[in-house]
């Protein structure tokens, strides 16, 4: 028996592909044999040995296969197809009006995604999700059985030692604001360019906004910002495109606060990591962000720029209320840390399991 | 408003003062505030485009806002005390010195940015017209088909 997983893409940094390795460790651990698939155009080159080409997957009847679902694709297609038990795990899919105007082929199959969402739930023999939230949109389509399996969380990346180039880089003592994520519309990162205005402008001159995430997914949505950025005068915002681990904990390390503005998530894992390296977290109170911040950090909904950077300010200026923060993100870490992925995947695979 | 602190609700205590701090920023203006751009021209004017191409059409109005970089003065951020009030003076005596330097390579650029700005939008002129007349001959194609 083969307990196979097949992806829509596979990239260095995507919170979907760590999971799948992380998930393939476990049932390796078992003695099962298990692999990752993708279509080879959609995985980054330094993952190539961690997975196989889409069109190497075969299964027969005894055997499971995990099918992560965040878009539509043509491995949805071989999923379908498979003779195993089929098991979805449903990331989210961000909706498509998100995209109009900054990217249409991308809005059409996100779309295409949504479209299938429900009858793709109804073929599979278990649907998974990494949220309460995913959960409850499930619901509203009609699909009944829905289990949930939260988005695994490993700090690897983040144990490395920070790259010294990014530490040197951000040396001079300036206050850093972070924001750590893909560069996509629905991130709503204007609104923290706005936001960060007021802050640099009339708060704290010596500050900094640190972008942090491949700005490939949305290029006219990554130039609407830069445009944004030069018409508000801000040269202290910093896009840094996508970072290596190393990298990635360099920015952590160097953040005074984290914010998140996104509108639409379907768990947000930037904000778990941002907590496990205490840096407090202010997110906005959307989609199944409040369910990974569970009682942790600071949520926020109904700010405008102004109020949000008076929010920014206090949680970086006032030292008791930043202390409480980093507490409750503390202990929301050892709860995360208390999980055990191996006896939840176990439970959730029963019967299957010879 | 809705901020909750390690998940208890803050909106009346931290979300007052926070409000209140707002409105006294609000009232700020010239170089302590944010520049303020008209939303027709400003960046977020492209959240109005509903496809590729209409994206490119706002895209290309706003660039011809933006073609060139001004050469006003700017506020030269400082920091409290002696020291810093001798720093801010340095950095504005260097400032004044590297000026006419400055407005010499602004004005180059800014030639520069304007000619790419037109040859873009001669180029976009350009692509229209043909696809115009491509359209226009395809549909003369058509009719001939059909006629026959």
């Amino acid at each position: 028996m083969n307990i196979h997983q097949i992806l829509a893409g596979f990239a260095d940094g995507d919170a979907i592909s760590h999971e799948a390795m992380q998930l393939r460790d476990i049932i390796r651990s078992w003695g099962y044999e298990s692999d990752i698939f993708v279509e080879p155009a959609r995985v980054s080159p330094s993952l190539y040995q961690q997975c196989k080409p889409l069109s190497a997957y075969s299964a027969t009847a005894d055997d499971v296969c995990l099918h992560h679902y965040g878009i539509n694709s043509p491995s949805t297609d071989l999923f379908l197809a498979s003779p195993a038990k089929k098991v979805i795990i449903y990331h989210n899919i961000t909706p498509a009006e998100y995209f109009y105007g900054f990217d249409d082929s991308l809005a059409s199959e996100l779309r295409a995604g949504r479209s299938r969402l429900r009858d793709i739930c109804r073929i599979a023999d278990s649907v998974w999700t990494v949220s309460q939230f995913n959960a409850s949109e499930l619901k509203e389509l009609g699909v009944e059985k829905v289990e949930v399996f939260p988005l695994l969380f490993s700090p690897w990346n983040l144990d490395l030692i920070p790259e010294p180039l990014i530490l040197q880089k951000f040396t001079r003592k300036l206050k850093n604001i972070l924001f750590v994520g893909r560069i996509v519309p629905n991130k709503r990162i204007e609104d923290l360019i706005q936001a960060f205005a007021w802050y640099n402008k009339t708060i704290n001159q010596y500050s900094r906004l640190i972008i942090v995430g491949s700005n490939r997914s949305a290029p006219r949505y990554y130039a609407m910002l830069r445009m944004l950025a030069g018409d508000l005068d801000l040269p202290n915002v910093c896009f840094e495109g996508f970072a290596a681990p190393a990298g990635l904990a360099a920015y952590y390390r160097v953040a005074d606060a984290y914010v998140c503005p996104s509108i639409h998530e379907g768990y947000c894992l930037p904000l778990i990591e941002a907590m496990y390296c205490k840096v407090p977290v202010i997110a906005r109170a959307a989609g199944g962000m409040p369910e990974a911040m569970d009682r942790a950090g600071v949520l926020y909904a109904g700010l405008d720029e102004i109020e949000l950077a008076e929010l920014i300010n206090r949680v970086i200026a006032d030292k008791r209320l930043n202390a409480r923060i980093i507490s409750s993100q503390t202990e929301r870490i050892a709860k995360l840390q208390a999980r055990q992925p191996d006896l939840e995947l176990k439970t959730l695979l029963g019967a299957w399991l010879k | 408003m809705k901020i909750l602190i390690a998940g208890e609700d803050a909106a009346s205590s931290l979300g007052a003062e926070i409000r209140q701090k707002a409105e006294d920023l609000r009232r700020r203006t010239g170089r302590n505030a944010p520049s303020k751009i008209s939303p027709e021209i400003g960046a977020l004017a492209l959240h109005k485009a509903r496809s590729d191409e209409e994206y490119f059409v706002h895209y290309m109005r706003l660039l011809r806002y933006r073609d060139a970089y001004d050469t006003y003065d700017f506020d030269i951020p400082r920091r409290a005390g002696f020291v810093g009030a001798i720093m801010a003076g340095f950095k504005k005596i260097l400032w004044k010195l590297l000026r006419y330097q400055h407005d010499r390579i602004a004005f180059r650029q800014n030639l520069i940015n304007s000619l790419f700005t037109n040859a873009i939008e001669f180029e976009m002129a350009e692509r229209r017209r043909n696809d115009q007349e491509i359209h226009l001959r395809l549909e003369r194609i058509e009719t001939l088909l059909r006629e026959q």
